[in-house]
Order: C-alpha cells, then structure tokens, then sequence
C-alpha cells in the first residue's frame, strides 16, 4: 500500500489523537510515511488515543511517535517541532488539523474566551508553521489546513469560523510566500464530519440532528483529501481550499445550517 | 419534585449508567463520589456524551456552560476567574454551595482547567435533579405526571412529555436568587 512519494517521508498531524486528525494519521501512514501524532493533553484517555494511533501506524510497517503539546503555546509548538527532528531528523508534511472552541455566541465571548480562540486557532497554527518551516525548508514538502464551513457561513455559537476564514486567508499568503520553497500550502474545508467535535456542535446546534445522513462526510474522505494535497498529485494546486462537504453548501434552501 | 417521581438513588444509578455506557467505563468502577476526570479516566470532551445520554434518558437539556461561566456572565468578567484563569475567593464559594462535599479540597488559586476533575456521579446526579425538582404540580391538561421507563416524566392524561428549564437557565436561576439571598458581589 506503500506509494513511492509518501515512502519514508515525516508527517506531523497537530490534534491527531482522533477525529479527522486520527484519520490523516492513518491514512498517511498507509502511504508509506512516519508520523508524529500530537495532541494536547499528556496524559488520560488523550495519551492513550494518541498512543494507539501510533501502534496501528506501526503495524502498517512505519514509525510513529505521539507528541503531546498545546500549540497555542510557542514553546510548546516549537519544542513539538524539536521532537519531530529528533526522532526523525526531517519534516515533510505538516497537517494543522488541532483546533478549540468556546462554542458561545460572540456576545458572550469573554476575553478570556476570545484569547483561547484567537492563541490555538490562529496563533497555535503560525507558531507550527514557523518552527517547521526551516526543515520543510531543506526539501520541500507541504502543509495542509484542515478548516470548517464556518469560515464563510454563520453558524450559531461557531466563532471559530472566523479563526478559520483567518486561516484560509493566511493558507494562500504563505503559499505565495513559501512556494518557492517548493513548500505547498493548501486547506480542505470539511463540511458535518462526526467525530468527537460534532457532539459539541450537535449540542449547540440541535438543528444539526434532522440533516440527512446522505450528507455527512466521513473522517476518512477528508484524510483522501488531505493525503491528496500533501503529494504530488496536487502540484497544480496552490493556496487554495478545497470545499468537501457533499455540495451541502451549494445550496440558498434546503441546506441545513453548514458550520 | 411532585410525588417524588424519580428517587435519588434512581438517578445516581442512570449517571452510572451513562457514564459506563459512553465512555467505556466499567460500571463496577464508578462509585458516587469517584471523579471522572481523575478516578475513571474520563476526558472533558466525553462529558458531552455523558450529559447527552441523561438528556435522552430523562428528557431535559443538561447546562452547557460551568457554574462559574455563568456566574461570569451574570456578575462580570474576573468575579470568580481571575486573570491567570483562576478560581477566585468568591468562585470558590459558589462553587462548595453548589458541589458541597465534592468541593472539598477548592482552594483559591485552584487553575479553572482542574475544575473538571471535581465531577463526580453525585454532581451530576444533583444536576439532573435540580432540572427536575422544576416540574410543576400539574401537567398543563392539569393533569396528574406519572414515569415512562421509570425517567421520563410525562402527563398522566394526555402522554405529553413534561417540559423542564434548560440546565443553564436552572444554574441562572440558582445564581440569581443567590445573589438576593448573600449579596457577594
């Protein structure tokens, strides 16, 4: 199952301890290459989710290591990126998948709640960059965004979608940025994926409940994508963000609220 | 509540249930004074499920937001959580009035990320009946409630299920009429 590019390569996937982040790890890893899997909390069930990311990447024949850090800490993303030199002495790919929310209205929000939104989605995402940039530097590589519906719709209680309009806008700067590099940057925005998070949204916005199951989208699909966008298949693409969401947000009725 | 629809011990032993149901917990394990966060292994994001799960079974809407949150909202920013995100001296009060016995070792300066290890099935369970404790005496058809399945309170007449305040409003209310009572801010 091993393909050629992907073949020894080094994937760091921030939030990879589940959800979309646990299936970009596997899937990667089905392609040949070692993964660092971070997550924030180092200990408890996140640790153990984390450890078994890694165990079933190694059955599939690669190394793996799980990473505990909160990247919305530069020191932490910064010794995050330490520990990928460390057990790999390189960085191919960087998948930003980890995100947090108050999932509150705006007027609500307090400042502490606007700080936690604006360190992890926007600030975690530039401190990672950074510190990869010097390894991806060395031999090119990519970095994949995973965003949200919310970056262009409303949603109730879904500020973070403007952290990720914030994000997608930042994915196409650093493309023309860093593309000389032969650094690629892409996002994928996923639409209703039922992971972990979605029970928090589904709690916020019970409406979610009544969309038909035709149009979820599995974690898996997104990890297609993102495997797409991490390899060579994708070359053409730069700074773009590729909307995989069943064509739910294609339409003004009958749509069920995208977040 | 009315007629003591739902006993105590009734549920405790559904919060028992839903933990071990949702996050994989051995029942045997959770006693009603064991943390979830630090005795039973449970993540902040699994407490989702938890309330989910007690929402269908018992057919009301858990808070969202922590007591302190809403105490927050209601008295202003850095009443309870101080710049530092930490539990102030006032926090820590509202929160041994609320939790009792499970606050036991709150201390001021306490980090609000280590609130989540002070639930316990018995808070949980006092929420839950908190939420309930709101029922009426009659049923909107003035009717008498009688259970379904022993937690879904509904009117004895018509089978209408009984319709409580959302957890949050509960806290609010709780909040507000403790601001009245004590005046501590």
């Amino acid at each position: 199952m091993a393909e050629p590019y992907f073949r020894d390569k080094v994937a760091l996937i921030t939030g990879g301890s589940r959800g979309i982040g646990a299936a970009v790890a596997r899937r990667l890893a089905r392609a040949g290459a070692h993964l660092v899997v971070n997550h924030r909390e180092g200990r408890g069930r996140s640790e153990e989710l984390a450890a078994a990311v890694c165990r079933e990447a190694e059955a599939s024949g690669v190394r793996a290591v799980a990473v505990a850090a909160d990247i919305s800490k530069k020191e932490a993303a910064q010794a995050l990126i330490a520990r990928a030199e460390e057990a790999f002495g390189r960085l191919d790919i960087l998948v930003l998948n980890a995100a947090r929310a108050p999932f509150k209205p705006w007027e609500k929000l307090l400042e502490r709640d606007l700080r936690l939104l604006v360190e992890t989605n926007f600030l975690g995402n530039v401190f990672c960059m950074q510190g990869a940039l010097p390894l991806l530097s060395r031999q090119g590589g990519a970095v994949v965004f995973l965003s949200s519906l919310g970056s262009r719709f409303f949603s109730p209680d879904y500020p973070l979608g403007a952290m990720k309009a914030a994000m997608e806008a930042a994915v196409k700067h650093w493309s023309e940025s860093f593309g000389e590099r032969g650094i690629s940057v892409n996002a994928v925005c996923a639409g209703l994926v039922k992971t972990d998070s979605f029970k928090t949204l589904r709690m916020v916005q019970p409406e979610l409940d009544k969309v038909p199951e035709r149009l979820f989208v599995s974690p898996e699909e997104v990890a297609e994508i993102v495997h797409f966008l991490a390899g060579p298949a994708s070359a053409a693409i730069r700074g773009q963000t590729l909307v995989a969401d069943r064509g739910m947000s294609n339409r003004l009725h009958g749509a069920f609220g995208p977040g | 509540m009315p007629q003591n629809l739902i006993g105590e011990e009734r549920i405790l032993e559904e919060v028992k249930n839903a933990i071990a149901q949702t996050t994989g917990v051995e029942r045997e394990s959770i006693t009603p004074d064991s943390s979830l966060v630090n005795d039973l292994g449970v993540l902040s994001l699994d407490f989702l499920d938890v309330n989910f799960r007690l929402e269908q079974v018992f057919g009301i809407k858990m808070a969202r937001n922590y007591v302190l949150e809403h105490a927050e909202e209601l008295f202003g920013e850095g009443t309870v959580i101080n710049e530092d995100s930490e539990i102030t001296e006032k926090g820590v009060e509202i929160l041994k009035l609320r939790l009792k016995e499970a606050a036991d070792g709150l201390e001021p300066g306490t980090p609000v990320d280590e609130l989540p290890a002070f639930v316990t099935p018995r808070t949980l369970a006092s929420a839950v009946r908190d939420i309930l404790a709101c029922l009426p005496e009659r049923s909107p058809a003035g009717a008498e409630w009688k259970t379904e399945d022993g937690t879904r309170i509904v009117c004895s007449k018509t089978g209408s299920p009984a319709v409580f305040p959302s957890g949050d409003e509960v806290v609010q209310r709780w909040l507000r009429s403790l601001q009245e009572e004590k005046q501590l801010f």
